[in-house]
């Protein structure tokens, strides 16, 4: 019964009201209302009424009055005016004023009825997908105007930085202080490298289709190890990844190592400086259809006023050391697409830990 | 007229820029303060830690996480007044943002809005503007 459309009628005839009801009742799930206050009613308790007939003579309120009223609070039924009368004042008001859909002559005939809800419907599926995409361009509005921001920010101010550094360097003959600004240099254009790979994941985790293959965590996790060898042993952070996958599990890979990547990456750059024992800890566990993935560090820590914002774009958690803002984003997307979850528990000055839960597809 | 630097900025880049230049034109004895995070300033001005000067010139970053430079403004403004008439606010910015910046440049304490990057030239104007002899 719930899948039949839903269908108002309003007549003051209560004759024709349990006729069309007696009619129509098989096909559709038929709400009936001899006036306007129950029609509304009707409206109020169930807001996914598809179309609404409405007879245009009525005691106290035409059709045309009563779907111009309800225009506004209800705008998504389809209207559609019956009249016993060939008047052609009253259908061009309710075309013009009550925006109805079509009209139908009293007697009606059951086809004109059939054929009116059918079109109606598609009209207003068409309606609510379009509702749907203006609110996904909405949302792509909204994250260009935060790529714009970000371009001044996270573009513009390493490039400013070079510039300014070249300036200064001219003025400079000593081959000390020029090489300590060469390492600054390099680090700006680290940012700007960062923040370019960090985009185009960006745009391939929203546009990419997945790719599911079979992923052996062992050899992922080993393949993280070696990537990550010379940031670990540069940075002096000891980093254990530990596997225990007795099942196959099958998800897109390239957007669990994204996923990975960008979470490890935090755990390296985010460790506090000056202390003696960094390490970073990868513990995956494959059972019954979930990975459920552990990455925990020793690093700064996130206040925990911080846990809803850190996963929105261009947010950053940190005043020192500023990332792009677009890492745990890009994480939050991934797992979305990959049916996943994701908590994160920190002790600020302690370190933090990211919990993924990820179903095999 | 003795003068001392506050340098409020997140990037390291443009930190070390702005501490060169300032030594390179004024020379080594000059007092600067560099923050990385603009509540520590804040915190640094508020409790009167600075060195006592005839006038402290802040160069300031405005996008920067948590407390941005324009928030910095705000609660600046809010201090006493015989603390915030010792300082002057110059704006170091990469930002296009050309109506914020208008805004943030019309407020009494805000001297003037530079856009980066801060070089030599750009650095003497900002001396000249306050009116003071450099050499």
């Amino acid at each position: 019964m719930s899948d039949k459309l839903k269908i108002l009628y309003i007549d003051d005839e209560p004759d024709n009201l349990t006729g069309f009801k007696a009619n129509f009742r098989t096909e559709y799930r038929i709400y009936i209302a001899e006036n306007t206050i129950q029609a509304i009613e009707h409206l109020q308790k169930n807001p996914d009424i598809r179309v609404i007939f409405c007879d245009q003579r009525m005691p106290g309120k035409t059709g045309v009055e009563f779907f111009e009223e309800i225009r506004t609070a209800y705008p998504l039924p389809i209207r559609i005016l019956i009249t016993a009368y060939t008047d052609i004042e009253a259908t061009i008001s309710a075309i013009n004023r009550g925006n109805i859909f079509r009209y139908i002559r009293k007697p009606w005939i059951q086809q004109d009825i059939i054929s009116a809800i059918e079109e109606g419907n598609k009209f207003y599926i068409a309606n609510s997908m379009l509702a749907i995409k203006n609110e996904e361009l909405q949302q792509a509005y909204t994250e260009l105007d935060k790529f714009a921001y970000s371009v001044s920010h996270d573009l513009r101010g390493p490039l400013t930085g070079i510039l300014g550094a070249i300036d200064v360097a001219k003025e400079m003959s000593d081959i000390n202080e020029l090489k300590e600004l060469l390492v600054l240099m390099e680090k700006s254009v680290f940012k700007l490298e960062d923040y370019i790979s960090s985009m185009h994941d960006y745009y391939s985790s929203r546009r990419g289709e997945l790719k599911i293959v079979d992923i052996d965590f062992n050899q992922v996790a080993e393949e993280l190890k070696d990537v990550y060898r010379i940031y670990t042993t540069t940075n002096k952070v000891c980093f254990e990844a530990t596997v225990n996958q007795p099942e196959s599990f099958r998800s897109d890979e390239l957007v669990i190592k994204m996923i990975l990547n960008n979470l490890i990456t935090n755990a390296i750059k985010y460790q506090k400086k000056n202390f003696e024992n960094k390490k970073i800890e990868l513990n995956i566990s494959v059972y019954d259809g979930l990975a459920t993935i552990l990455i925990s560090d020793t690093g700064i820590g996130i206040p925990e006023t911080h846990f809803e914002e850190i996963f929105n774009l261009f947010s950053r958690a940190t005043s020192h050391r500023a990332g792009s803002g677009i890492g745990l984003y890009n994480v939050k997307g991934g797992l979305v697409k990959l049916g996943g979850s994701i908590d994160v528990s920190s002790v600020l000055g302690e370190g933090t830990v990211f919990t993924l839960v990820i179903p095999s597809k | 007229m003795r003068l001392s630097f506050i340098l409020i900025e997140n990037l390291e880049i443009d930190l070390y820029i702005a501490h060169k230049l300032i030594k390179m034109t004024m020379g080594d004895d000059i007092p600067i303060k560099a923050f990385m995070s603009a509540e520590d300033a804040l915190d640094h001005i508020a409790f009167e830690k600075e060195k006592k000067t005839d006038r402290t010139i802040i160069l300031l970053d405005l996008m920067m996480p948590r407390l941005n430079g324009a928030d910095f403004i705000s609660l600046f403004e809010a201090l006493p007044d015989e603390i915030t008439n010792k300082y002057q606010i110059v704006i170091v910015t990469s930002s296009m943002n050309k109506a914020e910046l208008d805004r943030l440049g019309n407020k009494k304490i805000v001297e003037t809005v530079i856009t980066k990057p801060l070089t030599q030239e750009k650095f003497k104007s900002i001396l000249e503007q306050i009116q003071i002899d450099t050499n």
